[in-house]
């Protein structure tokens, strides 16, 4: 027996052992690989990404720090140029150019005592227009001041101008500002900053960071003052940027640049970091790995063996292990919750299935209660139509009992027609049921006939053969008759309440009561309200004898008598027999009702119905009759209302009629009255006319009179001859033209005018006294007309008057002047009437006083008399119609009246009367 | 401004050709005669005064004959516009013109202090037919090209203070312009009153080009107590001042006594009505007004002929034309007594002329060779504005 020789075995194939032995080793070794995977490429990534950042960063800093470094220059050289641009408008300044002896004295001070807000050192002289050095603060006097173009450019622009002079050690910067002379307004000299340019950048880049570096260039070329780059190889990244006006006119640029060094350590720092992390995070996920399997595996080997067990046991009692939370440990959790619901499933089902049983039992209990119980008959027969189950409420609604039916044929409760047919289900197996529910109609046990409203169901037991019927039926005789009758209520009321005639009303009512089940005729009688009397108004399915004999029923009759106290009378076939009622035997009739139509608790009317194939009215539509009555009262109430409202409009309408007509002959009246006064008024007003022109004409009547007379005197003489004659006939007819002339005034004072003109109210009273002052002179009256708006006074009136101008009015001259000849004619009867009573000394006379004056747009005026006036007591009804204090005869009573009519009527004034001392003042405003 | 010139020239050689048309034939060389002076200065009138003095001179000159047997003279112009250093470039350019025989400057003494120095190295006798600093003739030179035939600043501020005395104002107050010529009469003033112990200073204000308010500083000085108040400034400035004392209540306004700068600008035109409200005198030493000489007439009519004025009243700035004319007429002379162009002989000839019949005066001997003024404290008289603008002397019984 030979040793077998020890096989070594390599790392690669223990490794693929230690691999195979576990699927934890496996995944720890997936995972490691991949971490290191992972750690390496990223590291990588973010170290470029980084480098790319820090170029971009560093190369935004460098042009910012650029840009700082611009605008420290621009900021620096703007305070110079405002600080010298200050001084070249100083006076001192000015004098300087001037004043020799000024400029030791004051301008050397000054500028020597000048504080430069610059921030660098700011030398300045004053130079003149050629650029010879007048005064400086400098200590070195001898000094440049650039050349002595920058101040010849200045003046001669007269713009600031910058320059850069590198031939002295430091690099100088000039700003020469132009000095305007006030005298001239032009540049005579220039004042001239000096700055070090390297002092000026130092400045400026102050705030540069301490890796950068900086230099400022003039054409490429280094000025001294920046900050050192120590050669290209030491720079990392570097900026160049020209600078702003006007640094860039002189080839000024700046550069920025970023030491390598800085940026290097960085990155180193950034390796080491990454290296670490990368260390830390592989251990970390080996061990996270190793534990992870090891968690995962072990459960699952757990739940596969309980598996196991319970499949051969059958036992839902065993449980897997649970070792965790994780996935694993969750299966197996959900795992055991599953077994236990299992089981707890099992245990509930079997005790529902208990719980069922009980329950099937109870209901089974409860239902044949229920059919015992139940108002509907509930029927159950067979294939045969045999009925095998009756319930108690079928012997309610049939009349059989149970012993009497079951085993019956259904036929027992046909009232001839196929009761299965009827309720929709077919006696024999297989036949197609109908529709539920169906209302069939029966004859019960005691004859009677009932609907019912049957619901049937074939019995099918599981093997799908009908076994049976069931059934439950339900007695709707009632509720059948009483849906029909309030379909009819309903009809009828629609119809009545449209309807407007009586006639139309009634025959809608035989319609409704002949639907009535047993109704087939009937008659309607109203009741007269003066006789206590019925009528009748309306019949139906009446013979015409009938009716001839029962078309009224007087006031005592016994049938009246009824209806009147509002009861309800039905006479049945027995009845109606025992009464031994001719004329409605003779009608046929078997059954009547008469129902008394009320309206407000009175009786109008009365509903008598009858059936010619019924023995009696049924009670329920003894019912539906008085229900009926009560909503025909309401609609033959309202028809007569309406039919009585008709007759009263027509009767208004025809009053109305007449009214207008009376109205047209009572204005007819009225106007012939006023036409009456207005020519009572102007005959009165004539009649006084006609004694004035008596008066006009007495003179000159008198005169030719005296002519003719003389004429003739003259003739009996001899001493007529044609001289003689031409002047008599000349005297003459001056009197007659005088009389010719006052005819024309009073027959233009009667003529109609045809509308308003403008005429003068003073001139036409004047007028009027033109007419009346013969009269007037006569009886011993004077009169005056005063304007109190002139002041002026007028007494002779046969020459007409001037108008002032201030009296005009629109109106109608001839009604005025007719006003006028009234209160003047009144006036002139109270002083004749006062004279007459010697109620004024004889020898006083009568006098009529007109004043006109004007009150805005009003013209006022005032007539009165002396002839004492009007008594108290008459003082207001003066102005009345036909109202007269003189003597029958004398006066109408309508003068003051018309007056009145005329100015408050046609003008549009007031007239108003009072009683002065002497007499009466009548005022009037228009 | 060169435009200017031109016309000017232009004219003069019209005047030239029309007066002297025998010279005009014989084509003889011009003798020049410089003027630098402030043309181009704002509102000012006193070198176009100074020119028009000369032009008439050369006229009457020239119309005679000429100088140097027959040679005409002629005005060379050049503008400074009172700044040192165009002047001192204007001398230097002159002094080159070889028949170049003087120059003559203008009303602003600093201008001309400045300037002496380059005047005396290129040896340029220098007319001052204004400038009043008494350093200009008192220049320490020697040889003194220097010449002035016009006012002295210690002349001018006795007048003026007498001129205070007379109105019961012994107490004054200096308003005085920042520059050599304002600390020239600061000094005479000083001099002045440390001599007279009746008159006292009460205070001093300098202000500088132009300012344009001067009531604080006039109100401080009234609060001092000063009774008038001498102001030694140019037109420019003048205005302001006599405008805000106008403005003031009659009460707060005391006399103004004014140098003469003030006459060298339209003072009269700028301050318009104001100028009425206010006491205002100011030093002349020439009036054309209401002289009847015949000579005072000619200068008068050529001098209408050449401007266009109407009558003595209306010639502007009266002294500047009156030294000019004056003084033109003794370089003339000076120039045919050296017998030639060369200016230090012309110096001499100077020093040294005859009695002389001028405008201004008569002159027994106008300069020596120790004394280059030409006029005496005693032709120096206050004078003011007339409504019509014309500078008037004042007569003594009102002062």
């Amino acid at each position: 027996m030979t040793d077998r020789p020890e096989i070594r075995h390599g790392p690669g194939l223990q490794l693929r052992r230690w691999l195979a032995s576990s699927i934890a080793n496996r995944i720890t070794l997936a995972a490691v690989s991949l971490t290191m995977t992972v750690v390496i490429i990223l590291g990588l990534i973010s170290a470029l990404v980084l480098r790319q950042q820090a170029a971009v960063s560093v190369a935004a800093d460098l042009e910012a720090e650029s840009r700082m470094i611009d605008q420290q220059l621009q900021h620096i050289l703007g305070v110079a140029i405002k600080d010298l641009y200050s001084l070249a408008e100083n006076s001192f300044i000015a004098n300087g150019l001037v004043d020799s002896e000024g400029r030791d004295a004051y301008l050397l001070p000054f500028l020597h005592e000048h504080k430069t807000p610059v921030g660098v050192s700011l030398n300045i002289a004053l130079l003149d227009f050629q650029g010879k050095r007048l005064a400086t603060n400098a200590t070195n006097a001898g000094r440049s001041w650039g050349s002595s173009t920058v101040a010849e450019r200045a003046i001669k622009k007269n713009a600031t101008m910058v320059e850069v002079d590198r031939a002295s050690r430091a690099t100088l910067l000039f700003v020469a500002v132009p000095v305007v002379f006030p005298p001239t307004g032009q540049a005579e000299g220039v004042i001239v900053g000096t700055m070090d340019l390297g002092e000026i950048f130092r400045v400026s880049t102050r705030t540069l960071g301490k890796d950068d570096l900086a230099d400022l260039q003039i054409s490429g070329a280094a000025v001294s003052g920046g900050r050192d780059r120590r050669g290209r190889g030491f720079t990392w990244m570097e900026r160049r940027i020209a600078l702003s006006p006007p640094l860039d006119s002189l080839g000024l640029s700046v550069v920025v640049a970023r030491n390598r060094a800085g940026i290097q350590a960085t990155m180193k720092r950034l390796v080491l970091i990454y290296v670490l992390i990368g260390l830390v995070t592989l251990l970390l996920v080996l061990a996270l790995t190793r534990l992870a399997a090891n968690r995962l595996l072990q459960p699952l080997a757990s739940l596969s063996s309980t598996t196991q067990e319970i499949a051969a046991s059958g036992s839902l009692a065993t449980k897997a292990q649970v070792t965790g939370i994780d996935e694993v440990g969750t299966l197996a959790q959900v795992f055991n919750s599953m077994i236990e619901k299992l089981r707890r499933a099992r245990e509930n089902l079997e005790s529902q299935v208990e719980a069922r049983t009980s329950e099937l039992k109870q209901s089974e209990r409860r239902l044949l209660l229920h059919v015992q119980q139940t108002p509907l008959a509930a029927i159950e027969w067979d294939t045969a139509g045999r009925i095998v189950r009756w319930n108690p409420a079928a012997e309610r609604i049939f009349g059989y009992s149970a012993a009497e039916a079951i085993g019956q044929s259904l036929e027992l409760l046909s009232a001839g027609e196929d009761l299965g047919e009827a309720v929709g289900v077919a006696r024999v197996p297989g036949a197609p049921g109908g529709e539920s529910p169906r209302v069939c109609r029966h004859v019960t046990k005691h004859g009677g006939s009932i609907l019912c409203e049957w619901y049937t169901t074939p019995l099918v037991p599981d093997a799908g053969a009908v076994v049976g019927v069931a059934a439950l039926a339900q007695d709707v005789t009632a509720r059948r008759l009483a849906e029909a009758f309030t379909e009819i209520q309903r009809d009828l009321s629609t119809q009545l309440s449209s309807t407007r005639n009586m006639e139309d009303a009634l025959g809608q009512v035989f319609e409704a009561t002949c639907r009535l089940e047993g109704v087939d005729c009937g008659a309607v009688y109203l009741v007269d309200p003066l006789s206590g009397a019925l009528n009748l108004a309306a019949h139906r399915g009446l013979s015409a004898a009938f009716v001839a004999k029962t078309s009224r029923h007087e006031a005592d009759s016994p049938t009246a008598q009824l209806v009147m106290a509002g009861r309800t009378v039905t006479r049945d076939l027995a009845e109606l027999r025992r009464s031994g009622s001719p004329t409605v035997l003779e009608e046929g009739l078997r059954s009547l009702a008469a129902i008394p139509i009320l309206h407000e608790k009175s009786v109008i009317a009365c509903l008598s119905l009858g059936s010619h194939t019924r023995d009696e009215i049924a009670a329920d539509t003894r019912v539906a009759l008085e229900v009926m009555a009560t909503q025909i009262g309401g609609t033959l109430a309202r028809l007569r209302a309406e039919a009585e409202l008709e007759r009263s409009r027509r009767k208004l309408e025809e009053l109305n009629e007449n009214l207008e007509t009376r109205i047209e002959q009572e204005t007819g009246l009225r106007l012939e009255k006023e036409r009456l006064l207005i020519q009572q008024s102007r005959m009165a007003a004539m009649g006084e006319m006609i004694g004035a022109i008596a008066h006009q004409w007495r003179q000159p009547l008198n005169s030719v009179a005296a002519v003719i007379q003389d004429l003739g005197d003259a003739q009996a003489f001899g001493v007529l001859d044609k001289t003689y004659l031409d002047r008599g006939v000349e005297t003459a007819m001056q009197q007659i033209n005088f009389m010719s002339k006052t005819i024309d005034d009073f027959r233009n004072f009667f003529q109609p005018e045809k509308g308003r003109r403008l005429f003068d109210v003073k001139l036409a009273a004047a007028e009027v006294l033109k007419m009346l002052e013969p009269q007037f002179a006569a009886h011993g009256i004077s009169c005056r007309i005063s304007c109190l708006v002139h002041g002026t006074s007028f007494t002779e009136f046969s020459v007409p008057l001037q108008s002032c101008g201030e009296m005009g009015l629109l109106g109608y001259e001839n009604e005025m002047k007719q006003v006028y000849l009234n209160l003047l004619l009144n006036a002139k009867d109270a002083i004749l009437e006062r004279r007459a009573k010697r109620h004024s000394h004889p020898e006083e006379r009568g006098h009529i006083e007109l004043e006109f004056a004007r009150q805005g747009e009003k013209i006022l005026i005032r007539i009165s008399d002396n002839g004492g006036g009007i008594p108290e007591g008459i003082l207001e009804r003066i102005f009345e119609p036909y109202f007269t204090t003189k003597e029958q005869g004398q006066g109408t009573g309508i003068g003051l009246y018309m007056s009145k009519m005329i100015i408050e009527g046609s003008m549009g004034g007031r007239i108003s009367a009072r009683n002065s001392d002497a007499g009466a003042q009548f005022s009037i405003e228009v | 401004m060169r435009a200017r010139s031109i016309i000017w020239a232009l004219t003069v050689f019209a005047g030239i050709i029309a007066g002297c048309e025998d010279l005009q034939a014989a084509g003889s060389a011009p003798v020049l005669i410089g003027l630098d002076a402030e043309f181009g200065y704002k509102n000012s009138t006193s070198a176009e005064a100074i020119r028009l003095g000369m032009q008439i001179a050369i006229e009457e000159i020239n119309r005679r004959g000429g100088v140097l047997g027959g040679r005409p003279l002629a005005i060379e112009e050049r503008a400074n516009h009172s700044v040192p250093a165009r002047s001192i470039e204007n001398i230097k350019e002159m002094a080159k013109i070889h028949d170049l025989v003087a120059v003559f400057c203008g009303r602003f003494s600093p201008t001309v202090l400045e300037a002496l120095p380059t005047i005396q190295s290129v040896g340029l006798p220098l007319m001052d037919p204004w400038g009043a600093a008494d350093a200009i003739v008192d220049n320490g030179f020697s040889p003194n090209y220097a010449f002035r035939l016009s006012l002295r600043d210690s002349w001018a501020i006795p007048a003026m203070l007498r001129h205070a005395e007379a109105k019961k104002a012994t107490r004054v107050g200096l308003l005085l312009l920042n520059t050599s010529w304002g600390r020239s009469n600061h000094m005479a003033a000083e001099d002045y009153v440390a001599k007279h112990q009746n008159l006292k200073i009460v205070g001093m204000h300098w202000f500088n080009w132009n300012d344009t308010t001067f009531i604080e500083k006039y109100q401080s000085l009234r609060e001092a107590g000063a009774q008038a108040i001498l102001m030694v400034a140019n037109a420019n400035e003048a205005v302001f001042l006599i405008k805000e004392v106008a403005a003031l209540p009659v009460a707060e306004r005391l006399p103004i006594i004014s140098h003469w700068g003030v006459t060298g600008g339209d003072l009269f035109e700028m301050a318009g009505p104001a100028l009425r409200q206010v006491d205002f005198s100011v030093v002349q030493t020439f009036s054309f007004v209401d002289d009847n000489r015949a000579r005072t007439k000619d200068v008068v009519a050529a001098a209408e002929r050449l401007t266009g004025v109407k009558g003595p009243r209306r010639i502007v700035s009266p002294v500047g034309v009156a030294h000019a004319y004056d003084l033109t007429h003794l370089l003339a002379r000076a120039v045919e007594k050296a017998g030639s162009t060369d200016r230090a002989a012309i110096r001499t000839a100077m020093e040294n002329l005859g009695p002389y019949d001028g405008l201004i005066k008569r002159y027994p001997q106008p300069f020596t060779s120790k004394r280059h003024e030409a006029l005496s404290p005693d032709e120096v008289f206050m004078a003011e504005f007339a409504e019509d603008g014309a500078i008037v002397r004042i007569p003594r019984a009102r002062r």
